[in-house]
């Protein structure tokens, strides 16, 4: 009996001492350890006669008397008879093992000591804490989070699903993520989603949802199996991220992207993008057109292998001077089609740089101006048709006895608002004559010349005084002058029976005189033409003799004369030096010029 | 030539500088006929500084001075002198606009 006792009480001793939890006693009066099974020892790092020199509050300055009494007052009262509780102690060599305690009292020979069971649970307290923190990510996270068993069936959300979707976790544990099913989305991105889950693969795409309340939204979802250690899938794990204003801006960019595209495509000059190497990256409809290429022959090739500007493969390459820093430049060119049809080309070329201010290449608008250019040739030939029409209406110079009269006409744009007139009246031994010149020059001014010139040669037919005939041609003509034109005019008359020269000024208030070897001026007062309906004009008369000249000049040729003055001149030379001046008049040059012989 | 123009109380002061010739006389009148399409119609132009006018100057005054009379206003030509009082005295010109 007695050795059964004993095997058992060694049994017991054995178990103790062998447990894999640590079992220690100690003297809640003293605090004291008065024993410690081997695990005590093993974990401590203490040896047995080390750990009975210790007491319970080496392991935690907390384990106090009181504070012990205080934890241990349940059991002293007798109401429980095991408390569990937790606690942190410091090991030999600082190490720090977080054990779950349960404590017993016991009583012997009136020796009262407590019995401390602890685990420890260091590792099961860091999964924990690990799992907490992991816990308030997900919770936290600004991303939903599904968590599916593995048939689909949603176990968890978390609040960012609740705030985006509008639907709470209550709402939506238990169903599937159909819920958010919105119809825009085809069935085959469903059946493929759950295929390569079921699969154990992961599967990352958007979908097209619907919240709680009918609004749709996008999500990028990236959904995972969850395995368990046999390796056997039991959930499904969905990290979804609401991209619906990066969508939307994304399509916003498309949108305009393929607009920008369709205006590149329908402008009606050619467009090309060249960067910095030269290669053509983009080029629209109106350029393969022009060049004769397809978007395949020009796309990704070289510039010079296509345009064939003027300034290729040369230091003059105006691409490459556009992208050394020339802002903008222009350049005619020609070109040859396929056909041998010439075509005539404008070419503009402007870098283009990325924000922080490097070029990156420029773009070439090229624009076909054939047809203009012919259309400018035919106007420019008409013109030059036209200026020899007015040039036609000019009197043929006249030498007789009495005098010799010659003629300088020279409009700066072929056609011009000058014109000159003069008559000899054999009969009346009278020479009459008149220049005009209108303001402005080109067509509308020629135009307006013949009205006037049919006014004045109808007047000429009056026998009124000058400052009548040119009276009556200001008040006809008034409705013929824009408001914005008018016209200066001077009219005399030769009279070889009277010697007189009568003179009246519509506006050129200065002609030259010829005495005796001196040029002078006469200056004429009078109003221009087409100013006021009612003005009026004065007539002027002056003697002459033989081998003086007279020259009436438009205001363009007089504004250039260098010496209106001169002490020392001819006729001949007079003429010779306004005939030159003529060339270089920014003005329409006209003049008559009369030399009495006789 | 040089040319300031200003306004105000919406007249249209125009200082006027050097001579004017046929060039000039275009980019006057484009200057003037866009405040004239601003509903301008007083024009008060100084010749002070004037030493030359063509008659593509005074074609151009004369064109602005239709349309301001038109608009109920007008040109008033001030500080004339030498050859350019000279012309608007030979022209008549001195009748057409009001002449300060």
């Amino acid at each position: 009996m007695s050795n059964a006792i004993t095997a058992a009480l060694q049994l017991d001793k054995c178990v103790v001492d062998k447990a894999y939890d640590m079992v220690m006693m100690f003297d809640p009066q003293t605090l004291q350890f008065l024993y410690g099974n081997e695990m005590v020892l093993s974990q401590s790092g203490y040896t047995k006669a080390e750990l009975l020199q210790l007491k319970i509050s080496d392991l935690n300055p907390e384990f106090t008397i009181d504070n012990l009494r205080k934890k241990l007052h349940p059991l002293y009262a007798g109401s429980i008879n095991c408390i569990h509780t937790a606690a942190c102690v410091f090991l030999k060599h600082g190490k720090r093992l977080s054990v779950e305690v349960y404590l017993e009292l016991m009583v012997k020979e009136s020796l009262c000591m407590v019995i401390c069971l602890a685990r420890d649970i260091t590792k099961r307290q860091q999964i924990a804490d690990k799992i907490r923190i992991l816990s308030r990510a997900v919770e936290q996270s600004a991303s939903t989070v599904v968590i599916t068993d593995n048939q689909g069936n949603i176990e968890y959300v978390n609040p960012s699903f609740e705030k985006l979707t509008g639907y709470t976790a209550l709402e939506v544990i238990g169903k599937t993520p159909r819920i958010l099913k919105s119809g825009e989305q085809p069935d085959f991105v469903y059946r493929e989603l759950w295929k390569t889950i079921t699969a154990g693969g992961e599967w990352r795409g958007e979908f097209h949802n619907k919240k709680k309340s009918q609004e749709l939204f996008w999500e990028s979802a990236c959904i995972s199996a969850v395995r368990d250690d046999q390796g056997q899938i039991t959930h499904f794990l969905a990290v979804k991220e609401d991209i619906t204003q990066k969508k939307a801006a994304q399509q916003a960019a498309e949108r305009a992207h393929a607009t920008l595209n369709e205006i590149f495509n329908v402008v009606g000059d050619g467009l090309v993008v060249v960067d910095i190497n030269f290669n053509i990256i983009k080029a629209n409809e109106a350029f393969l057109k022009i060049f004769e290429v397809t978007r395949q022959e020009v796309i990704g090739n070289k510039c010079y292998e296509i345009i064939l500007c003027p300034n290729c493969h040369d230091q003059k390459c105006d691409m490459a001077q556009a992208l050394k820093g020339k802002k903008r430049i222009e350049f005619d060119m020609e070109r040859t089609g396929r056909n041998g049809k010439r075509t005539s080309l404008i070419v503009t070329v402007t870098p283009f740089h990325n924000i922080g201010g490097q070029a990156m290449g420029i773009v070439a608008n090229i624009k076909d101006v054939t047809a203009r250019r012919k259309v400018s040739e035919r106007l420019r030939k008409d013109f030059m048709l036209a200026g020899k029409i007015q040039s036609g209406f000019l009197p043929a110079e006249i030498e007789n006895d009495l005098f010799r009269v010659k003629n300088i006409y020279k409009p700066v744009h072929h056609v011009g608002g000058d014109f000159l007139e003069y008559k000899w009246d054999e009969q009346r031994q009278v020479l009459f004559g008149c220049i005009v010149d209108i303001m402005g020059h080109g067509m509308s001014a020629a135009l307006q010349t013949s009205a006037l010139r049919v006014l004045i040669r109808q007047t000429a037919e009056c026998s009124c005084s000058l400052a009548h005939k040119l009276a009556n041609i200001n008040r006809q003509s008034v409705p013929y002058f824009a408001e914005d034109s008018l016209a200066a005019a001077i009219y005399f008359e030769v009279d070889f029976k009277s010697r007189q020269l009568r003179y009246s000024s519509g506006g050129i208030n200065y002609f030259l005189r010829i005495v005796n070897g001196k040029q002078e001026v006469v200056k004429v007062p009078g109003s221009l033409l087409g100013v006021m309906p009612d003005s009026t004009y004065e007539e002027h008369c002056i003697h002459f003799d033989q081998g003086e000249s007279f020259l009436f000049l438009s205001d363009g040729l007089y504004d250039v004369l260098p010496g209106k003055v001169d002490s020392n001149i001819n006729f001949d030379n007079a003429y010779s030096q306004l005939l030159n001046l003529a060339t270089v008049c920014r003005d329409d040059a006209s003049a008559i010029c009369l030399e009495i012989k006789n | 030539m040089k040319s300031n123009i200003s306004v105000t109380n919406h007249k249209v002061l125009v200082n006027l500088e050097g001579s004017i010739y046929v060039e000039d006389a275009g980019v006057l009148r484009q200057s003037l006929i866009e405040h004239i399409e601003q509903g301008k119609s007083t024009f008060i132009i100084d010749f002070a500084k004037v030493d030359y006018i063509d008659s593509s100057g005074l074609g151009v005054l004369v064109s602005i001075q239709k349309r301001a009379l038109q608009h109920g206003g007008g040109v008033v030509v001030k500080n004339l002198q030498g050859i350019v009082k000279e012309l608007f005295e030979l022209t008549r010109l001195t009748r057409v606009f009001e002449i300060m």
